[in-house]
């Protein structure tokens, strides 16, 4: 007997240590899933303890009578360690979710308080403690406690008497008035406790109309259309530490929803008598109050049909075709299908295996007919069906399902007359026709005959719907090309285009074929038109022709320390430098001396275009005069032109590029480019008189 | 002897059984304390909740974001103050500014000259919503927008103010909202990736946008942005090398997905098998992808609805067009930035480039998503990072003017999903603070999710030794603005 009492002292230790450390760490301890079904056994579990308890008292309560203080003592022991076995389980089984947490609380503290104090009995008893009276009342009150929470946590509050008293939880009737279905359900829950026929604190009795009118001792609780100067509302939007705050700090406090209501329902007139079915859906007070009773027909909905296995989910899904649940835990499917190039019918009809539950199925833009429609038949609680920019012709749409709510033909070019054949679906409730070639009076007739359905045409562009074109845009993206094109995005644009600076409209210009003719440097100025739509916005292009990239360069003269560039290799980098940053060390910039540069080339070109900047704000100005000196080698150059770039006047501002091209006929391999920047800055420029810069980029050879 | 010699097989006696059972039951319990995922498997990482499918019937399945990067101003968009007109010129009084912060571009100002609208506005819909000449396009379509007229941020900087927009957090660390949706949520086109990020740049004063917008963050790599190129192509090499044949890309793809898995089995880096995915998904998107970028069975009316500059690609309504494309084939989540929106200087001007380019396309989006039928169910939001203060940055002068960073209230307005057209929220006179229903970037994040079905408070991740959300710990649903 001592070595069973040794052993188990020792298991009441461990599972009571136990239990207190799974207590006060539950929040971070996860239960392995394999424990998960002990904790299940909790309410087995908890009859041992309760009724070894009850028994082990009896013979304590009788031990005058008859020597049962040993067998009391053990009884006391075993209920002890069932007890801290229950309370353990207990908490594994606290770890699901779905227990009114406060109740929940309560009762972990009663069964650890229960499984100590039984342990304390115990020990009472066995060591002959003075005590051993006191704590085996506790213990007894706290097992009737924790075992009455429980149980009520088990079967729901106010079980055992349940059949005594009367459900009066009233269920919310719109047929009734918005006082009694919505105001007075407010009032009884957060102010009936203080203030009714037995209680009335301030005064204030709510319990009934007449009462309620009277008011309290501040006066009448509230003053009808105006919620604001309502003792009701006033009070309760008080700070809460506020004394006069109402419901008072501790009680239930009313929701933001509740208050809501109650101001909504003063400001329209605190009418007692108003039927709820005399506000105007779109009433914001009706709408507060569908929201705190929950009778908004928009409703989340439910399905009372069977979930498919998810084995056949599993089967019926396949990287063109996704098919889900709609969401946590609904028997509800959805089914989108994507790719058409990948488009198999055989997927569609495989969808047959979760007919029931399918009701979502989108289908846009897959090449189905209206005999694929036979297939959708039989999916009996199809709602929502998007048949965009399908092949059908609406000859298959009469075997569709009539339970669809949704309908989505826009784009499928329908025949003549196939709204007909949606008769027959009489829970149809939108219905898109964009683009689906009906006429207008094929769907005004069928808006008349149901006028129930939301058909939704779509955008039809009018004559007043004249947008402006978009400029083109050059075909090669830096306009450096051996052709100078232009191309526009939209279908038959015709592009018009001067290159002598003139501005083109849609009748001047030239019409744009194929391409720009050009020597060298081109600046052009372009215009797109089409029927229909306004012209578009004049935009220049700059086109450098060039049709290879040059070997090698030197610069003969250095360039201004400012304006370094990336050395000589910046005039044969086939890049053109940023017009609005000079500084982005894509330009050679010139102040005090001519430019002077050497390139060398092997390729057969028959001319070249140096190109410069014009900036004439920032005094970069264009060469005075440029020579291009050539020959076979570094030594024997000669000049081969000069040309003097047209002077900028008053009128040419803003930044662009210039170019200056020198054709030639013979066989060149070094090229030496001098070009001499303005000494003087012309009188009409704000720097007149002064220096002015030239920027030179790059060097194209064609 | 038999007994023996059992006992000494399983080596166990009823006093070694108790002894150990206590011991093992005690280690559990230490194990799973200091390690929570012993036994949980996938569970934990959602405490419960599975993944890939909405917690609660969704309103929307799929959102597109068209930011406005840079912060386009309130004042000269959705929240019309008449009173800033009247006072033109005269201080922002102390009374409305209370000392609050300002940025250091501004806070050396001695004076903070109040500066209206240049431009003029009307009101338009149902809900008679003032909306600025500016944007006509928008206008037509206010029956369908929610103007939230009371966003309000933490961040007054461009960086940490977009990075909280996208990620909920200053800090680029965090996943970023569709990372998060392609978490919980998963892909509705296995094609495509579930979270997909197209830019485009505008004429006015832009700020920078980086990856770290569109990262995954803690998140497995599978769910971060992908960037299409403002090209014409707007995926890169996507397409097979000449003379390769698919099957053999087939072949050599199952070739090195065994030798990856052989990695897998030998390092157990989860990112090798992210990175085998990413190749499977780009395999499938060589088929799936040119349908996409198929402008030509783009009717005439849509090209009018979105403006012809909709065919330019790396345009705003390039972008716009194909952000339709996407989402209707399936893209959870479609980010679209526009940038150019920061006018500090040269408002009227800049703005007025700014519009001209988001505001037909933008309004050509809802209106093509609505004749489809995918408004319903498409999430739509426009808007920037915070919005522009009321007083002009620098000195005032009558007709050009440029305004300062301003987190505590700015307009966005958003579309379909669920999302109740109106206005919501109301700032001051002065445009300054809000007076009427706050809506905080962790609420609109909460809010978002809410409407694609998703608890923000269970939509978690463990990272690091805490379980992080896309509201952290914050956030409470706007339901003012839920139909």
């Amino acid at each position: 007997m001592q070595k069973i009492e040794k052993n188990a002292s020792q298991l009441l230790i461990f599972t009571n240590v136990m239990l207190l450390f799974m207590f006060l760490f539950e929040s971070k301890i996860q239960i392995p899933s394999f424990l998960e079904p002990l904790g299940r056994l909790h309410p087995l579990m908890l009859h041992l303890p309760i009724g070894i308890f009850i028994a082990a008292l009896i013979l304590w309560l009788l031990k005058k009578y008859f020597d049962g203080k040993n067998i009391s003592s053990f009884l006391f022991l075993i209920a002890a360690i069932t007890s801290a076995i229950t309370a353990l389980l207990g908490l594994i089984l606290a770890q699901e979710n779905g227990y009114d947490p406060e109740q929940l609380k309560f009762h972990k503290w009663g069964g650890i308080v229960t499984s100590v104090l039984s342990w304390l009995t115990y020990l009472a008893i066995s060591k002959n403690w003075k005590i051993e009276p006191y704590i085996i009342i506790g213990s007894t009150l706290a097992l009737v406690v924790t075992g009455h929470i429980g149980g009520e946590i088990t079967h729901g509050e106010n079980y055992v008497l349940e059949t005594f008293t009367e459900d009066d939880k009233k269920v919310f009737d719109p047929n009734g008035t918005v006082y009694d279905e919505a105001i007075f359900p407010i009032l009884e829950s957060k102010c009936l406790s203080c203030h009714n026929d037995k209680k009335l604190k301030g005064e204030l009795n709510l319990s009934s109309i007449s009462a309620m009118m009277k008011g309290g001792k501040d006066g009448p609780i509230f003053i009808a259309g105006d919620a604001l100067q309502s003792h009701i509302i006033q009070n309760a939007k008080l700070p809460i530490e506020d004394k006069k705050h109402m419901p008072p700090k501790g009680k239930p406090q009313l929701s933001v929803l509740e208050l809501s209501i109650l101001e909504q329902w003063i400001n329209h007139g605190a009418d007692l008598e108003m039927p709820f079915e005399a506000l105007d859906t779109k009433d914001t007070l009706r709408k507060l109050i569908s929201d705190q009773y929950q009778t908004s027909p928009d409703e989340v909905k439910t399905y009372d049909f069977s979930a498919a296995s998810s084995s056949d989910i599993l089967g019926v899904n396949n990287p063109f075709c996704t098919v889900s649940e709609l969401s946590l835990g609904s028997p509800a499917l959805k089914a989108d299908f994507y790719v058409a190039q990948r488009f198999d019918v055989n997927s569609l009809k495989s969808l047959e295996k979760v007919k029931k539950q399918l009701v979502e199925l989108s289908l846009a833009k897959m090449p189905i007919s209206d005999d694929d429609l036979k297939i959708l038949s039989s999916f009996e609680n199809l709602e929502t069906l998007n048949l965009n920019f399908t092949n059908i012709k609406g000859t298959g749409l009469k075997n569709l399902s009539k339970s669809i709510e949704s309908l989505s033909l826009s784009g499928s070019k329908l025949s003549k007359g196939v709204l007909g054949n949606l008769n027959g679906l009489t829970n149809l409730k939108t219905l898109y026709l964009w683009e689906t070639g009906i006429d207008e009076k094929e769907i005004a007739g069928f808006q008349k005959s149901n006028p129930e359905i939301r058909v939704v045409k779509g955008y039809i562009p009018t004559d007043k719907d004249i947008i402006k074109l978009n400029a083109p845009i050059m075909v090669s993206k830096t306009g450096i090309a051996s052709k100078a094109q232009l191309k526009h995005s939209l279908k038959d644009v015709s592009i018009r285009y001067a290159i002598d600076g003139s501005v083109p409209d849609s009748a001047k210009g030239e019409l744009y074929q194929n391409e720009i003719p050009f020597e060298g440097f081109l600046n052009v100025k372009a215009i797109a038109t089409k029927g229909g739509w306004l012209a578009s916005d004049v935009k220049t292009f700059t086109f450098f022709k060039s049709n290879f990239k040059a070997d090698s360069a030197w610069l003969i003269s250095e360039p201004d320390k400012q304006y370094p560039g990336k050395g000589a290799k910046t005039v044969i980098d086939q890049m053109q430098g940023d017009k609005r940053n000079f500084k982005d060390f894509a330009w050679l910039g010139y102040k005090q001396n001519n430019a002077e540069i050497l390139i060398k080339t092997e390729g057969q070109s028959s001319g070249l275009t140096v190109s410069f900047l014009n900036s004439p704000g920032s005094f970069i100005m264009p060469p005075t005069e440029v020579q291009l000196w050539a020959g076979n080698s570094k030594e024997s150059l000669e000049l081969v032109g000069t040309k003097y770039p047209k002077k900028l006047t008053k009128e040419d501002k803003g930044i662009y590029y210039g170019g200056i091209s020198f054709p030639f006929t013979k066989k060149f391999i070094y090229f030496k480019i001098v070009a001499k920047p303005i000494s003087k800055l012309p009188s009409w420029h704000s720097g007149a008189g002064q220096k002015a810069w030239v920027f030179i980029d790059e060097i194209y050879f064609y | 002897m038999n007994k023996e010699f059992a006992n000494n097989l399983l080596n166990v006696n009823r006093r070694h059984f108790l002894g150990k059972a206590a011991a093992g039951i005690g280690g559990i319990a230490l194990g799973s304390l200091l390690m929570p995922d012993l036994f949980g498997g996938k569970k934990d990482l959602t405490e419960g909740l599975p993944l890939g499918v909405p917690h609660f019937a969704p309103k929307a399945k799929r959102v597109i974001y068209m930011f406005q990067n840079g912060a386009p101003s309130q004042l000269e968009s959705f929240d019309y103050k008449p009173m800033l007109k009247k006072m033109a010129g005269q201080d922002l009084p102390e009374s409305i500014r209370q000392g609050q912060r300002l940025t250091g571009m501004t806070s050396g100002q001695t004076k903070f000259p109040l500066m209206g609208s240049f431009y003029d506005f009307k009101q338009y819909g149902q809900s008679g919503a003032w909306i600025s000449d500016l944007f006509p396009n928008m206008a037509k379509i206010a029956d369908d927008m929610c103007i939230i007229r009371s966003m309000n941020t933490e961040a007054i900087n461009h960086d940490p103010a977009l990075t909280f927009m996208q990620t909920g957090a200053q800090i680029g660390n965090r996943p970023s909202m569709g990372a998060w949706l392609s978490y919980g949520l998963g892909s509705e086109n296995q094609n495509l990736p579930a979270f997909s990020v197209l830019l485009s740049r505008g004429r006015g004063n832009g700020q920078g946008v980086y990856s770290k917008l569109w990262t995954n963050g803690f998140l497995d790599s599978t769910h971060q942005g992908v960037l299409f190129s403002s090209s014409e192509d707007p995926i890169l090499f996507l397409n097979d090398p000449d003379a390769m044949e698919r099957a053999s890309r087939r072949k050599m793809l199952d070739n090195l997905a065994e030798l990856n898995h052989l990695g897998f089995e030998k390092n157990g880096d989860p990112e090798v098998n992210a990175k085998v995915e990413q190749y499977e998904m780009a395999y499938r998107m060589q088929t799936a992808v040119p349908e996409l970028t198929d402008l030509s069975k783009e009717s005439d009316a849509t090209i009018k609805m979105y403006g012809p500059e909709c065919l330019v690609p790396g345009t705003y309504a390039a972008n716009a067009l194909l952000a339709r494309k996407l989402s209707e084939s399936g893209v959870r989540f479609v980010q679209l930035y526009h940038q150019g929106w920061d006018q500090h200087g040269n408002l009227p001007n800049e703005m007025a480039l700014q519009a001209e380019d988001v505001d037909r396309a933008s309004a050509a989006l809802i209106t093509d998503l609505k004749q489809r039928g995918l408004l319903d169910e498409t999430l739509v939001i426009w808007g920037g990072e915070f919005g522009r203060t009321n007083y002009c940055q620098g000195k005032f002068t009558e007709d050009n003017y440029g305004r300062d960073h301003h987190p505590r209230a700015y307009s966005i307005w958003m579309a379909g999903g669920g999302i109740k057209p109106g206005v919501y929220g109301e700032t001051d006179e002065f445009g300054y603070n809000i007076i009427k229903d706050p809506v905080h970037v962790n609420d609109f994040h909460a809010t978002v999710l809410h409407q694609l079905g998703l608890n923000h408070e269970q939509l978690t991740y463990k990272h690091l030794g805490r379980r992080y959300r896309l509201t952290d710990v914050a956030g409470k649903v706007v339901s003012g603005i839920i139909s």
